[in-house]
């Protein structure tokens, strides 16, 4: 059990920044995931946190002890890497005693412990197999269990499923949150994968470009995005982002999304209130898929648009729409009926809406509970 | 940051033990015969008096140090050197990558390359005696095309192994594309090929340059005069007149190791491939 | 009536490829003769003479030419007398003996060394090409270089003295037991950089992930390199002991340079004992049967060596 916390720590490789003052507060026996696309930084922190990398500023700590330069023999935390890094010149028990074994353990004690773990991870019949003969699926097992075997306060996992098949993942991945809720550990995880982020973490700290975006629950994420990247990067299909043109009409704020004044959406009474707060004129309006409506009736809540594509995903209909100035896509349900070339009026879902800074890429909000 | 240091220091004293005896036969090269031994008053490192004269020489036969004058000098035996491990090389390179290709590509004769193995591991004065009877009684005694033959022979094994590896890491495909372009087998193999692997065998030649330039054994027993390479025209300086030529031999020791030296500091990363037939990579 | 060829239509593509496969594999045959050549003429044909020779009495003393070799038949007695030369077995005794006191100095020094900068030291490009040298002395001079440093007053002895007074009356070369010592610290001097080069590749080698893996398990220096490393370069060290031992087993060069075989014969390998009963007692066809036996000897044994490898791999 211990909490991790990074305190203006970065990371400089030469003229490149891998990871730019970065503060996190994760807390004991947490389920954190670090998600982020392909060289934002994120393994780059688990590194740091595990001692592989050095930190080049700020400082890291394990329940408020300073461990920034602790090696990293000496910190305590478990690592499983991508790529397993098995030791397959030894078999599974071998690999599995390994950790006990450096650190002085009773051969007994370890036996007994190397079978327990082999059960867990549902081994036991391979126990004694050498380890370069295991499938993919088993040599994940086989990593965890190696690092879990020591019982770490802090167990690190550096995109540990992206190696498995989709059907395995699953398994995995409650297997995963059950080891460490009954182990009570605080568990960071590195993926790209937003799905398996919202799935699995209690809160999700999403990077970009070595920078960290949001730190917040899965459910703040999605419904509350820090910014724009946020925004567009959870959910699938991704969030709409659209230019807006702002304007003030009979005393109520309006959102031109296709470059025609007569057809702007009007905005309820939380996002005039941003808007106007803000004041600039133009912003970018944010909206899921799935918080798009057809309407029957063009109001001033609707948007004129033709439908250009339409996709069968799975129990969804993907509806591209074009304004001619703007592409924009709807996730409706199947039933739905819409075909390419047809005229619609779409309407959103505007408590579920959002308004950004066209140039910050900030979330407007009224105050911290916005 | 200790452990760097401490293993910087061990390291340090191996590589110091390591340039110690170069760095003295380096130094007897540059001292007058007086210093030659301990005898004029204890030994120092560093010529107390340094000198060119052993280069002197061995290059000219003459030296204010030396009454005695050479009857050669070292200017053939530095061409025979050179003749003989160059026509070596080329022999050694050209015959190894021809065959490395044939056996890579089309798998005939696969067995050539376990008897070239065989024949490094055969001491070589265990075959030399016929070898010295048919160079005599060919009259290849004592020449540098019957030298540089041997040389040839004897390094082939490093060139067939390395260019093999090189050549079964290539794709067939490289040709054949070339060659359904209207080529002819040999065509693509020079025109395609070859540049491909061009400093595979730049660096293979200069390996075997090194290791025949290196040689002394077959140079001791298949010359007798006018083609003694250096290392055999060193051992045998000296004469009942002149003495123990120290300085003389160490400023010949000296030439000798040079160019193996530079040549093979260039080609560090290749030297694990070539030491080991291929076998391992740096 | 019918077309006679239409019956007997070849696709040109295959027709083609026929044709392609033919002289793809003549010019293979082409590009092999070299090599052949070059062994036949210098490897099978001098084995033949070797064996006539080996079987009769021929020296080159004899005035006749080689081929008339066969009016001083003997049969197998050159053989026998072989089984019993002490000269040979002794010189044989002490080629292994070197062998198996310099190979092991020069594998652990190497491996010293290799995990000395596998773990990382300052410099390491130019301490690399410093520790290299030696092995790329030419032997002869090498055997120079020591046959200068190990003299009575030469720079070893100087060295000495400063500690010992009474080093300077120590003499190298001259005695049989140090002057053994003497040709394995230079042999050892010479050598170690190979064992060096080619152990540090296998530790480099080593995947750098297994090795953090067992860091952050709490493995220290010594059980990473034990029970990860050394186990997985097992193939590695195995390469580089078996080159080193032949290369060694070998050895002529620097130890003619540095003692001649001498004092008497305590420095005196199998191939000094081969150049001293060919050059100096011109008895060829004795050491033509020196050689067979040594060829054969050597042949039976690799082919053991190869069947014992060919049978782990297929395991």
């Amino acid at each position: 059990m211990a909490s991790v916390t990074l305190e203006d720590t970065s990371k400089t490789f030469g003229d490149f920044t891998a990871v730019r003052n970065m503060n996190l507060a994760i807390k004991d026996a947490e389920f954190v995931a670090i998600l982020g696309p392909s060289g934002c930084g994120k393994s780059t922190t688990m590194n740091m946190i595990a001692g592989i990398e050095d930190v080049s500023g700020g400082t890291i700590r394990f329940d408020g002890a300073d461990v920034t330069n602790v090696p990293m023999q000496n910190r305590g935390v478990g690592f499983v890497f991508q790529n397993y890094a098995i030791f397959t010149h030894m078999s599974v028990r071998k690999n599995l005693a390994f950790g006990l074994e450096v650190q002085g353990v009773q051969q007994g004690e370890i036996n007994r412990r190397v079978e327990e773990m082999a059960e867990f991870m549902a081994l036991t019949h391979r126990i004694d197999a050498p380890s370069g003969s295991l499938s993919v699926n088993e040599l994940q097992k086989l990593a965890i269990g190696r690092s879990a075997i020591v019982e770490p306060s802090i167990f690190l996992l550096d995109e540990p499923l992206s190696n498995l098949d989709a059907a395995f993942r699953e398994r995995m991945r409650s297997d995963l949150r059950q080891l460490q809720r009954s182990l009570n550990q605080t568990m960071i995880y590195v993926t790209h994968d937003q799905i398996e982020a919202m799935g699995l973490a209690d809160r999700i700290a999403v990077m970009d470009q070595a920078t960290l975006q949001q730190f917040d629950t899965p459910e703040n994420i999605y419904s509350r995005p820090e910014n724009t990247f946020v925004a567009g990067f959870i959910g699938a299909p991704s969030m709409n982002l659209v230019r807006a043109r702002i304007a003030e009409r009979d005393g109520a704020m309006f959102a031109d999304l296709a470059g025609r004044e007569a057809d702007a959406v009007a905005l309820d009474d939380r996002l005039s209130s941003q808007a106007r707060t803000h004041g600039g004129a133009a912003l970018t309006f944010g909206f899921r898929p799935e918080h798009l409506r057809i309407s029957d009736q063009p109001d001033a809540g609707t948007l004129a648009a033709q439908v250009v594509l339409v996709e069968l995903v799975g129990r969804r209909k993907l509806v591209h729409f074009s304004t001619g100035q703007t592409r924009f896509v709807g996730s409706f349900d199947r039933t739905v009926s819409l075909r390419p070339g047809e005229a619609a009026n779409v309407s959103f879902d505007l408590g579920k809406c959002h308004l950004f800074d066209p140039n910050t890429g900030l979330r407007l909000r009224l105050g911290e509970d916005d | 940051m200790t452990g760097l240091i401490l293993r910087t220091l061990a390291v340090a004293f191996f590589a110091a033990l390591a340039l110690l005896p170069i760095s003295w036969m380096a130094s007897m090269a540059f001292k007058p015969a007086a210093e030659w031994t301990s005898a004029a008053g204890g030994l120092t490192f560093l010529p107390k008096d340094p000198t060119l004269n052993n280069f002197r020489y061995v290059f000219t036969g003459n030296s204010p140090d030396q009454m005695v004058g050479l009857d050669r000098t070292v200017w053939s035996p530095l061409y025979a050197s050179l003749l003989t491990a160059i026509s070596g090389t080329l022999i050694a390179v050209i015959c190894g990558t021809a065959a490395a290709y044939a056996v890579s590509r089309e798998k005939i004769n696969e067995s050539i390359g376990l008897s070239l193995l065989q024949l490094r591991i055969f001491p070589p004065l265990a075959v030399m005696i016929p070898v010295m009877i048919m160079w005599s009684f060919l009259g290849m005694i004592d020449t540098w095309w019957g030298l540089a033959l041997i040389y040839g022979i004897v390094t082939l094994p490093f060139s067939y192994w390395l260019m093999k590896a090189y050549f079964d890491e290539l794709p067939r495909e490289i040709e054949e594309a070339a060659i359904v372009e209207g080529c002819t087998p040999f065509e693509a193999f020079r025109q395609i090929t070859l540049p491909i692997v061009a400093s595979a065998v730049a660096s293979t030649a200069l390996f075997i340059f090194i290791l025949n330039w290196s040689d002394y054994l077959i140079a001791l027993l298949l010359t007798r005069k006018d083609w003694t390479t250096i290392p055999v025209y060193m051992n045998a300086l000296a004469t009942a007149a002149s003495g123990q030529l120290y300085g003389a031999k160490a400023a010949l020791g000296l030439l000798a190791a040079v160019p193996p030296i530079i040549l093979g500091i260039s080609i560090q990363r290749f030297l694990v491939r070539g030491l080991t037939f291929g076998a391992l990579k740096q | 009536m019918t077309d006679a060829t239409s019956s007997h239509r070849i696709p040109p593509a295959e027709q083609e490829t026929g044709k392609l496969a033919q002289s793809r594999r003549s010019l293979a045959i082409r590009l092999l003769i070299p090599a052949q050549v070059l062994l036949v003429f210098i490897v099978a044909f001098p084995l033949i003479m070797q064996v006539f020779i080996s079987l009769t009495w021929w020296t080159p003393l004899d005035g006749d030419p080689w081929y008339l070799a066969w009016m001083s038949w003997n049969w197998f007695d050159n053989y026998t007398y072989l089984m019993q030369d002490e000269g040979l077995w002794g010189s044989v005794g002490r080629t292994l003996l070197f062998v198996a006191v310099a190979v092991p100095i020069e594998f652990l020094l190497g491996l010293t060394l290799a995990a000395l900068f596998y773990e990382g030291v300052f410099g390491r490009p130019v301490l690399y090409s410093l520790i290299l040298m030696p092995m790329m002395i030419v032997p002869a001079v090498a055997g120079y270089i020591f046959f200068l440093i190990f003299q009575q007053t030469g720079p070893l002895n100087t060295a000495l003295s400063v500690f010992w007074p009474g080093a300077l009356d120590v003499n190298w070369l001259n005695d049989t037991t140090r002057a053994f010592i003497a040709v394995v610290i230079a042999d050892v001097w010479q050598w170690t950089p190979l064992m060096f080069l080619i152990l540090f590749a296998g530790l480099m080698s080593v995947p750098e992930d297994q090795m953090r893996a067992a860091t952050i398990l709490g493995a220290n220096w010594r059980q990473r390199f034990f029970r990860i490393a050394l186990p997985r370069i097992k193939t590695v060290i195995a390469i580089a002991i078996g080159l080193r031992v032949i290369e060694c087993f070998k050895i002529f060069d620097m130890l003619f340079v540095m003692t001649g075989g001498g004092p008497g014969v305590a420095t005196e390998s199998l191939s000094l004992f081969l150049y001293k009963r060919t050059f100096q007692d011109l008895e060829w066809s004795y050491v033509a049967s020196i050689g067979i036996t040594v060829l054969v000897a050597l042949s039976v044994l690799t082919a053991v060596l190869m069947a014992r490898v060919k049978k782990k791999d297929a395991s």
